[in-house]
């Protein structure tokens, strides 16, 4: 088959108007969810609090583990 | 002591992130191969049938894409926030397969995704026959790297633990690329997603042949993923056999749990196909032996040991004791790091100082643990038996039965008499849920049996979790819950809204080719 561009065959269906309407589907779909991904984030994960992971914070959680004083 | 609470909350939400992002995860890596081979026959052949079926299924495989994009991403938020200690302790190891999978094989597979959409009419056939080959490359890159990373967990080679900087660093990243768990888990796992990918187009132009639409469209499109399907099926089997193969090499518990095999048995060992385990009495009820099988298919020899249950609870007390003298030299080389006689101590038992951290769900201080304490300690290395013997069960059963019907649809494709029995036709497309099943059950085995290990033999799970609150775990995980809910229902609404419309629904096979005229062919 030639490798060149086939300039006779039909359009791709992407191109039609049920074609367009998916992209813009496919493209509110991914837009759509990293924004309630950043929702998300921002409610659920945001106020966590920053764990400690020094050295010595994780000797105290591995080696003694008491009440962890290292979260801040 | 920690809050076995958190600990659970916090699995929860893992695994059932995990889960839901494991939905698209296989039919992305299945369904980009289908579409390679079919644009492959649109080229060799020129027939535009073959460039629309290549469109349609990928059409479908866009939306799982869409969908499935970046719902794995809330697990890397979790590393952050539930599982700091363990990011912490393991993260250099851990996170560099993960870093190279998001930069190259993600990076790849969502380049080529819009190139594969947009660039029908503005790249040579061969030009774009080459995109869809690297979409298709690009997704197992990714799943690669992923279970690069995953088997560590299972199987952590090529790094040791610095007792000064409290974590696992990398001593041989080649060993860790090159882990065989991770080789067996690769091609079990892909191999899985190309069956489920092959179902998924066989059900779908079997509902289409049950309704009289579309007929060529979809004998074409069952004749590939029957043929497809059937070569991935043999391979699921046989390379999840290897995986097995390697899972007693390493993982010697999750595969007696797995059989529920209580007591060491003498070579070679029976496979148990049925039975009813207890844990309480550590035996199985009702238990239907198969002569042999396990141990030829667990050692491939006739004379290998597989152990028991109660034999590694026992070599789990010996290996606690081992890693409390392991810890209590190390609280003494923290102490004082030039202290010699603290250092050989440690570097004699450190191999075992995973096991003592087991101790640290019953008490903050291992270097005292009392006989009871280790032996509790040992008992809670056995994973959930039950739940294991039965996922497993179910998964090689569905493993089974896809080998028979892709095998089934093989011969009838060969015949050209796909479309000529309805009772296949309907048993075609109500096996569709079947290989998520047996894949989300594989997931179980693989990661709820390595419990209570995260990284097997060096970090127990309930240590790796962050100091966080239960309200805080519990606030993330029902925000998880609504927004995967939500996504799922979309999902499922686009997918049946757009397989249902089919081919001829969209404009996208002409009307020819449809009930009448193919029918009069």
């Amino acid at each position: 088959m030639p490798a060149s561009l086939d300039r006779n065959a039909a359009p791709s269906w992407f191109r039609t108007r049920g074609g367009r309407r998916f992209g813009l589907e496919f493209a509110l779909i991914v837009t759509i969810k990293l924004l309630l991904l950043i929702l998300l984030w921002i409610i659920c994960f945001r106020p966590h609090p920053r764990p400690d992971t020094s050295p010595a914070a994780v000797a105290a959680h591995v080696l003694a583990y008491a009440e962890p004083p290292h979260d801040r | 002591m920690i809050d076995e609470s958190v600990v659970d909350l916090s699995r929860l939400q893992f695994a059932l992130t995990a889960l839901y992002h494991f939905l698209f995860v296989p039919l992305t890596l299945g369904l980009s191969w289908l579409l390679a081979i079919m644009e492959a026959v649109y080229v060799m052949t020129g027939r535009e049938v073959w460039k629309r079926m290549t469109q349609f299924w990928g059409i479908l495989f866009g939306i799982n894409f869409a969908m499935g994009v970046a719902t794995g991403v809330t697990m890397e938020f979790q590393f952050g926030t539930n599982w700091a200690y363990y990011a912490h302790y393991v993260g250099d190891i851990f996170g560099t397969p993960l870093a190279i999978e998001g930069l190259m094989a993600f990076f790849l597979e969502a380049t080529f995704v819009g190139l594969f959409y947009f660039g029908w009419d503005k790249l040579s056939r061969i030009s774009h026959l080459v995109v869809t080959f690297l979409l298709a490359l690009g997704t197992n890159l990714s799943a690669l790297w992923i279970l690069i990373a995953n088997a560590w967990m299972q199987n952590p080679v090529g790094s040791e633990f610095n007792f000064e900087t409290m974590r696992m660093e990398i001593t041989d990243f080649g060993a860790v690329i090159f882990n065989p768990v991770a080789q067996s888990k690769f091609v079990h796992t892909v191999s899985a997603g190309y069956v489920l990918g092959s179902m998924f187009v066989l059900s779908i132009s079997a509902w289409y042949l049950l309704r009289g639409r579309n007929l060529e469209f979809a004998k074409r499109s069952m004749t590939v993923a029957a043929s497809f399907g059937l070569a991935s099926a043999l391979s699921v089997v046989v390379l999840g056999d290897e995986s097995g193969y390697t899972v007693t090499e390493h993982q010697k518990m999750k595969l007696a749990a797995i059989e529920a095999m209580w007591d060491t048995e003498p070579p070679p060992a029976a496979f148990t196909a049925f039975g009813f385990p207890d844990v309480a009495e550590r035996t199985t009820h009702f238990a239907i032996h198969i002569p042999w099988v396990m141990g030829l298919i667990g050692t491939r020899s006739l004379d290998g040991i597989m152990p028991g249950i109660n034999q590694l609870v026992e070599e789990a007390e010996q290996r606690i004791g081992d890693g409390v003298k392991a810890y209590a030299a190390m609280q003494k080389l923290r102490a004082n790091r030039d202290d010699a006689a603290a250092r050989a101590e440690f570097d004699q038992y450190k191999k075992d100082l995973g096991y003592a951290l087991l101790l640290k769900r019953v008490m903050a201080d291992p270097a005292h643990a009392s006989t009871g304490e280790i032996k509790a300690a040992a008992d809670s290395t056995i994973p959930n038996v039950p739940v294991l013997f039965w996922s497993f069960r179910i998964m090689v059963g569905c493993g089974l039965y896809f080998i028979a019907l892709f095998a089934y649809s093989f011969w009838l494709a060969s015949r050209r008499e796909l479309d000529k029995r309805r009772w296949y036709l309907k048993l075609a497309l109500w096996s569709l849920p079947l290989p998520w099943l047996a894949i989300e059950l594989g997931w179980i085995v693989a990661e709820y049996g390595r419990q209570p290990w995260a990284i097997e033999g060096v970090l127990p799970t309930a240590l790796g979790v962050s100091s966080v609150s239960v309200a805080q775990v519990a606030t993330s995980l029902v925000g998880f819950v609504l927004f995967y809910s939500a996504l799922a229902v979309v999902d499922a609404i686009l997918m049946v809204r757009y397989a249902r419309q089919g081919p001829d629904g969209l404009g996208m096979w002409p009307a020819a080719a449809t009930p009448q005229r193919a029918s009069a062919h």
